[in-house]
């Protein structure tokens, strides 16, 4: 059998957790990792720094994981100690390209290791791809409120990096019958982190979370509404409807700020959009661009979010919602 | 604090802002904040790395109330990636010296990367915190801070000099002081360029970076649609509403088909 060496690929997925490594998010990724390999020559590995758990890491190999890179770090786990873990094994075995969790300990982690190296680093792709003929990786981003999808290379550098978000692409478990590859790695950190002291961490309220992702319908509020919101609470009730805002409508403090959709908060995809006094900012449409239904209410006849709405009533939002409450 | 100026249109609807370039609102976010929270004795500066109309928003900058401000222009600086313009703007605080606390927006509203925070302080070798809510104390030696770290809140202690980034944005201006803006008008605005941070050209804009974007398509723009302008009286509208929003079909609605 022809034994191919020459050429060979390193991908390395880079885990941002100290415990509990088989998360959806990482598992994703993995599976990203496996399709982009061009043969069985080419290995994917997953690099985990923390307790050793070996159900978590049974889990990685069971989505596909060909290696398991893992540095035990049991205490003083922290940013500057995982990094120079990495670091440290990124010199000793060389990969080609390395995937982050865009997390923020993916993207700190992602961000610092490309000036430690000076490896080219490409914000939250949405795709990468091979190219064959030019020997690199193409990641695929879009930009500029996601009007555009830009192709980036890396180039005066062999490694490549990029950071990814979570449900950008699937997971998918391969196999129960697998091989425990894996490689250890150590690393002892010389006097602690001194520099960033925790003083407390507490988990956010669960209250607090709406999933305004899944919602169906959403009321989408714009600063036309700032005197109309209990009314508008009152009536999305009773229709079983969301209500979101633009950033304007933040600003305001109409809704909280994990109800802003638009570019710098969340896209949704509802059946039913009602858009109340929004003005169809690009920002904010962004946000709605996958409603299947889009009516929009506003005063002015010549409010840009008409042109991308089904159904256009000239009006203020108040008075259709009191009638809509009766 | 560093401060990128946008492309208005990004930021703004038309003439609302006379200015093509605005800050991006993460860094106005941050300016504020860092503003709200000066002391006496304490100075803020405003550093830049973009093209002329950068001079624009360090102006608007000043009319909110910083002490001065520095555009880091040179051609040799355009097609910057996060490596390229972190290391430029390293090359600029370690010019004013004496830092104490470098501070970033999260991300801009063009690049969209908001990698920009950690790796300047890798540049510099200094502590980073992104995701910052608010700086509960400044002390000479010390920041403590609370932030957002995935599902967390945390409150850190963080040793000076460090490099923080604030989580939020925001597109309004708090207080421009109009008095401070006309002065910022005719104020001259210290420029600094490659020799006077002794860049080498091989480590600045495109020549420094270590991405380059091979190709830009225009993706899936908002689909312009055939609208059912609904102005009939009220009642009607609302029962051709309610309609859609309870999936019933009445002739009117396409919902569901």
């Amino acid at each position: 059998m022809e034994y191919v060496h020459m050429g060979n690929k390193k991908i390395w997925i880079i885990n941002d957790q100290d415990v509990l490594y088989a998360t959806e998010h990482v598992l994703q990724i993995l599976h990203k990792g496996i399709r982009l390999k061009r043969n069985d020559n080419d290995e994917v590995s997953v690099i985990c720094v923390g307790v050793n758990r070996e159900d978590e890491l049974k889990k990685l190999f069971q989505y596909g994981a060909d290696r398991v890179i893992f540095c035990e770090q049991r205490e003083g786990y922290s940013i500057s100690l995982y990094v120079k873990c990495i670091a440290t094994m990124l010199e000793d075995k060389l990969p080609d390209v390395i995937l982050f969790p865009a997390s923020i300990t993916g993207r700190q982690t992602a961000a610092m290791l490309s000036v430690r190296f000076n490896a080219g680093l490409t914000a939250c792709c949405t795709d990468i791809k091979y190219d064959g003929d030019k020997e690199r990786y193409v990641f695929i981003r879009p930009a500029m409120s996601e009007s555009v999808l830009a192709k980036i290379t890396c180039i005066n550098e062999k490694l490549q990096m990029c950071t990814i978000k979570e449900n950008i692409f699937e997971s998918r478990f391969v196999t129960n019958e697998i091989t425990f590859n894996m490689e250890y790695f150590s690393y002892t950190e010389k006097g602690l982190d001194k520099n960033i002291e925790v003083l407390e961490r507490k988990a956010l309220d669960l209250k607090e979370r709406v999933d305004i992702k899944s919602a169906k319908i959403v009321f989408v509020v714009g600063r036309g509404m700032k005197h109309s919101m209990d009314l508008c609470k009152t009536v999305a009730r009773q229709y079983g409807a969301v209500v979101v805002g633009t950033k304007a409508a933040v600003e305001e403090k109409m809704i909280q700020e994990n109800r802003q959709i638009g570019q710098s908060g969340i896209s949704i995809s509802p059946d039913i959009c009602v858009a109340l006094g929004v003005s169809g900012a690009t920002q904010h449409m962004v946000g709605i661009k996958g409603a299947q239904v889009i009516i929009a209410v506003n005063t002015d006849v010549n409010a840009p979010i008409f042109e991308y709405s089904d159904y256009v009533i000239v009006d203020k939002g108040e008075n259709i919602l009191a009638e809509l409450a009766k | 604090m560093c401060i990128k100026p946008v492309k208005k249109e990004l930021v703004y609807k038309e003439n609302e802002h006379l200015e093509n370039l605005v800050i991006n609102p993460y860094d106005l976010y941050a300016l504020q904040n860092i503003i709200e929270m000066k002391k006496e004795g304490t100075e803020i500066i405003c550093i830049s790395m973009g093209p002329e109309g950068a001079k624009e928003a360090l102006r608007r900058c000043i009319a909110l109330g910083v002490d001065d401000v520095i555009h880091l222009s040179d051609k040799h600086f355009a097609g910057a990636d996060t490596i390229a313009t972190s290391y430029v703007l390293k090359k600029a605080i370690e010019k004013i010296g004496d830092v104490d606390l470098i501070c970033c927006g999260q991300k801009t509203v063009d690049g969209e990367t908001g990698q920009v925070v950690y790796a300047l302080s890798e540049q510099l070798g200094m502590p980073c915190i992104a995701q910052v809510e608010t700086i509960m104390d400044l002390s000479v030696e010390n920041a403590s801070i609370e932030r957002e770290n995935g599902e967390c809140i945390e409150k850190l202690k963080v040793r000076l000099p460090a490099v923080i980034s604030y989580r939020n944005c925001t597109t309004i201006y708090k207080k421009i002081n109009l008095l401070r803006l006309k002065r910022a008008k005719n104020k001259e605005i210290v420029v600094w360029n490659r020799n006077d941070l002794e860049i080498d050209r091989s480590m600045c804009g495109l020549k420094g970076s270590k991405t380059i974007v091979q190709d830009v398509n225009k993706i899936n723009p908002m689909v312009k649609k055939e609208q059912t302008v609904l102005d009939g009286d009220i009642e009607n509208t609302a029962m051709i509403i309610k309609n859609i929003i309870l999936g019933k079909d009445n002739g009117v609605c396409t919902y569901g088909k």
